[in-house]
């Protein structure tokens, strides 16, 4: 069915995310390649451009950063975690940028026929749906949402 | 995973690979397989132009269009059913007819739905070519199991 599966990550997927995930991926048994896209170029956070100054707004954007760098390992120990367990292996990569824009790039570059995205839970600034949304307009492969 | 692999289909080539797929996840999950063909109510709506100003020739014309349209999702189901019975699969198909988005999560919910398989929205052009519309932001809020979009 499916050979080469790319599971693009936040970090903030609803839970049981992976235990679906691990379900489809041990149906197909492909080679999955895992990204997690630190989001860069943050410079508008509504009221903190309004109310902080350039120091610390500078300061608040590498707190954003250094917790994306948390969610990296997280991400990284529990698909470490969940491929001890189904005996599976999986490629790790990272990029910065612009998630949909190098999701896109990383799918142009790899010989993938799969994207596996999760849901965020509903909270003020998450942006996941606007990603679904232009992947789905660009997309050549197939897509699965695991909520 | 639990409950019905649910296609929902308008026999775009995005359909057809995604029905490919439907059937081979109820074939390994030996799951329940079901397709629909959703007829959109939006064409009701329809006025027209002057050459179907009158209440009679409105309605001929609607009735003309809609024989159209069922024809046209019989074949497409009948044609998927021969592709999953070619497999060993048994598969319930049904044509619906309402606002597409609510038929759809309408149908994931009864009966209990462990994935929904649906083509790539912008894999056909609009307008004329009577594509499966709906928009996955809204749609991924109302569903509750994972969805399977085909190929563009």
């Amino acid at each position: 069915m499916y050979k080469n599966i790319l599971v693009a990550v936040h970090g903030e997927e609803n839970e049981g995310f992976l235990q679906k995930a691990s379900e489809f991926i041990m149906v197909t048994k492909p080679l999955v390649t895992v990204l997690h896209v630190s989001e860069t170029g943050l410079t508008h956070y509504g009221y903190v451009d309004q109310l902080a100054s350039g120091i610390t707004k500078e300061q608040f954007i590498n707190y954003i950063y250094a917790i994306a760098d948390e969610q990296q390992k997280q991400i990284f120990n529990k698909f470490k975690e969940l491929a001890e367990t189904t005996g599976s292996q999986f490629a790790w990569k990272v990029r910065e940028g612009n998630p949909p824009k190098e999701i896109i790039q990383e799918l142009n570059t790899g010989n993938y026929d799969l994207l596996i995205l999760g849901t965020k839970p509903k909270s003020p600034g998450n942006t996941s749906s606007k990603v679904k949304e232009k992947m789905l307009n660009e997309l050549s492969t197939s897509l699965l949402i695991i909520k | 995973m639990n409950g019905q692999i649910l296609l929902v289909t308008d026999g775009s080539p995005s359909a057809d690979a995604a029905g490919k797929t439907a059937i081979e996840m109820a074939q390994s999950m030996k799951l329940p397989l079901r397709a629909v063909f959703i007829l959109d109510e939006g064409w009701r709506n329809l006025l027209g132009d002057e050459w179907i100003n009158t209440s009679s020739t409105r309605m001929r014309f609607f009735h003309w269009f809609e024989d159209g349209l069922k024809s046209y999702a019989e074949t497409v189901l009948a044609k998927f059913r021969q592709q999953a019975n070619d497999k060993g699969i048994p598969v319930e198909i049904e044509i619906k007819i309402g606002k597409t988005e609510k038929v759809i999560v309408e149908c994931t919910v009864n009966p209990e739905t462990s994935l929904l398989v649906l083509p790539n929205p912008n894999a056909v052009a609009p307008a004329a070519a009577a594509g499966l519309r709906f928009n996955l932001n809204s749609l991924s809020k109302k569903v509750k199991c994972p969805i399977f979009i085909g190929p563009r």
